[in-house]
């Protein structure tokens, strides 16, 4: 009972934290889309369901799918391209090793603002790359790189892709390589070895790429505001528009309870397979770990 | 050469400037248990790789059962390895992992169910299939692996120094039960250590290699009783080294001078001649200690009187250093008879120490370089 009351004393401090600035104000948020507009751009008084109605704009299941297959999307390309490298960081000597992850860094100290408009400037209609795909004859005349889904979706790569590769790094430097030269020497080839063997291994990483870079990429609103068209919103930018331009508060609050939502979901699922696995290895956890005798 | 089911050929390996296969070959046979022998870094665990796949030769060639195999990569080699820290799939249970090698093959699933469960119950792992590797003791992973390495039928099994992350008493256990497996399965063991007792225990012929050479092959009583050279007589087992000089051929026998002693009669199968300089091994069991001067019935049979410096009670025997002159003679009794009865050598006490001219060995002429080898740790 001491431990339980200890733990509980130790564990307060960022239960409270939790609770303030965490659990309070997204319940806040929820509580916001039951409210009244203000014709001054605030919260009104009382209860009100407008805003729910307000939701069923056609424009909307649109903007849903859309942010939900770009978010996808970005996010699993960026795991599938994180993989190999993290593989090969690991593998590389310590000196290489340290040039290439200080290349995977380095853009984090440029601010993310600029590094997008470097891309626009990248994409530009009348840019060098625009000019030599045409030129080279890859791309029609006509064909615009910047002001679409395409767009969005190679910048939500490109910045999501080292929140990928970081934790997937952190496991498979801790992978045993001799592992993969056992299989092999069970008879599997190399890739054989790297899926069954590898990628079982940092599946727990994978796991915490998905969530690191699927979460911001669904709630992103800059990068498809200044490199997508209006046919490339996401349901970041109709937040931020009913913040700023509308003024509407509560409907800004019902959008960011549906990205939440969308958010949750995949993570409670993912909980609860993890729950299922666990309970499988769980009956053979009591059995004693060493001296086991029949 | 059905009776050779592997042969190394000239084998070489380099890494950056330094050599660590010199031009090494040995044949291993059918069905025995073959160790490579040698200290660290003298290339054993090299050419373990090479039979495995997972290292390329420079130069030479690799023929298993005929075949040469110096090129294929290790998927599609006969040969399952043991390695050092078993390499067990963490992610995987027992079961699985010892699945694992027929899963790849394709093997259906009734033939997988009766060979997998077939292995596990060989090494005693019954009632643990369903456990991960994390979940069991350093011997229990150690049998894992020996099931996952067998149950395809390799036409080798190559271990890798598999009891050096066992405590001693579970090495010996290991070694004995791995001696039952071998007999078993009839599967030829290719042994990698570095532990001379592991080696000579459980071999048919042992390797001992030294500096990327093979030094010599030879049953472990070859090894022990007729070293080819200084090292290979102070790497197997203990021994006291003197170095003489040949005073006169006797027939089979000759006068051997060594500093200090009296002119000692000693086997010439060297067929040494007179004026050859010599380095003598004597076992430290070859030494009758006693207190009293024994009688001399045979010309071969040698006598010196020394000094106990030293004494070890051991139980089954008891190791004695005796001084005689400059030399510090290692000599070892053993207590046939019922110890509390005997006379008592103590430290201290004169003593005589016989040895017969049969049982002293002699080695090639002593080099400058057996200097470090001789300055082997004296347990």
């Amino acid at each position: 009972m001491k431990s339980f009351k200890n733990q509980f004393l130790i564990t307060m401090p960022s239960f409270l934290w939790l609770v303030i600035f965490y659990a309070l104000p997204v319940f806040i948020v929820f509580l916001l889309a039951f409210k009244p507009v203000d014709p001054y751009g605030g919260i009104g008084g009382g209860w009100s369901l407008a805003t729910l109605r307000n939701l069923s704009d056609p424009s909307y299941p649109v903007i849903i799918w859309r942010t939900v297959w770009l978010g996808v999307v970005s996010t699993a390309v960026s795991i599938i391209i994180a993989i190999p490298i993290a593989y090969h960081l690991a593998k590389m000597s310590s000196r290489l090793r340290n040039i290439v992850l200080m290349l995977i860094i380095v853009p984090f100290w440029t601010n993310f603002l600029i590094r997008i408009f470097a891309w626009k400037v990248f994409l530009n209609p009348e840019g060098f790359f625009r000019r030599s795909l045409v030129y080279i004859g890859l791309i029609p005349e006509e064909t615009m790189l910047l002001y679409n889904q395409w767009a969005v979706l190679a910048v939500m790569i490109y910045t999501y892709l080292p929140y990928a590769i970081l934790p997937i790094y952190a496991a498979a430097e801790k992978f045993d390589f001799a592992l993969l030269d056992a299989a092999k020497d069970l008879g599997a080839g190399s890739f054989t070895a790297f899926r069954k063997v590898f990628l079982p291994s940092i599946s727990k990483s994978i796991g915490v790429a998905v969530m690191v870079v699927l979460i911001p990429a669904l709630g992103a609103y800059l990068i498809p505001d200044l490199v997508g068209g209006p046919t490339s919103e996401m349901i970041g930018d109709k937040i931020a528009q009913s913040v700023f331009t509308e003024r509407n508060l509560p409907h800004a609050s019902a959008l960011s309870a549906i990205l939440m939502i969308t958010v949750f979901l995949p993570l409670l699922l993912l909980m609860f397979f993890r729950k299922i696995c666990n309970n499988n290895g769980a009956e053979s956890e009591k059995v004693p770990r060493i001296g086991v005798k029949k | 050469m059905s009776d050779h089911i592997l042969q190394f050929k000239n084998i070489s390996k380099r890494f950056g400037s330094q050599t660590v296969l010199d031009e090494v070959s040995l044949s291993v046979g059918t069905g025995e248990i073959f160790s490579l022998l040698g200290p660290s870094g003298c290339g054993k665990t090299t050419l373990l790789r090479i039979c495995g796949g997972f290292d390329y030769p420079d130069a030479g060639r690799v023929i298993l059962d005929g075949k040469d195999i110096t090129e294929l990569p290790p998927n599609k080699r006969e040969i399952r390895t043991v390695f050092q820290n078993y390499a067990l799939f963490p992610h995987m249970t027992v079961w699985d992992n010892v699945a694992f090698g027929l899963k790849i093959a394709g093997v259906d699933k009734h033939t997988m169910m009766r060979e997998v469960g077939k292995y596990i119950e060989m090494v005693q792992l019954s009632g643990h299939e369903g456990k991960k590797p994390g979940q069991l003791s350093g011997g229990q992973r150690q049998r894992v692996a020996i099931a996952r390495a067998l149950v395809n039928k390799p036409k080798i099994l190559l271990l890798d120094e598999p009891l050096a992350a066992l405590d001693l008493k579970l090495r010996q256990r290991m070694l004995i039960e791995l001696d039952t497996i071998h007999d078993e399965v009839g599967i030829t063991f290719l042994f990698v250590t570095h532990d001379q007792q592991e080696a000579m225990s459980i071999s048919d012929h042992i390797a001992v290699m030294h500096n990327g050479n093979v030094e010599q092959i030879g049953t472990p009583v070859e090894l022990y009783e007729a070293p080819k050279n200084s090292f290979i007589a102070a790497f197997i087992g203990d021994t006291n080294f003197f170095d003489g000089l040949v005073e006169q051929e006797d027939g089979d026998y000759c006068t051997l001078m060594i500093k200090d002693f009296p002119a000692l009669s000693v086997y010439n199968d060297k067929k040494l001649r007179r004026g050859d300089k010599v380095n003598l091994s004597i076992r430290p069991e070859k030494f009758m200690i006693s207190a009293t001067k024994p009688e001399i019935t045979d010309a071969h049979t040698n006598l010196l009187q020394g000094k106990v410096e030293e004494v070890i009670y051991l139980g089954a025997h008891t190791r004695y250093w005796v001084r005689v002159q400059d030399w510090r003679i290692s000599v070892v009794k053993q207590h046939f008879s019922y110890a509390l009865d005997e006379r008592k050598i103590c430290w201290g006490d004169e003593v005589w120490l016989k040895f017969e001219g049969d049982n002293a060995y002699m080695l090639e002429r002593y080099t400058e370089e057996d200097e470090n080898l001789l300055a082997l740790p004296d347990v």
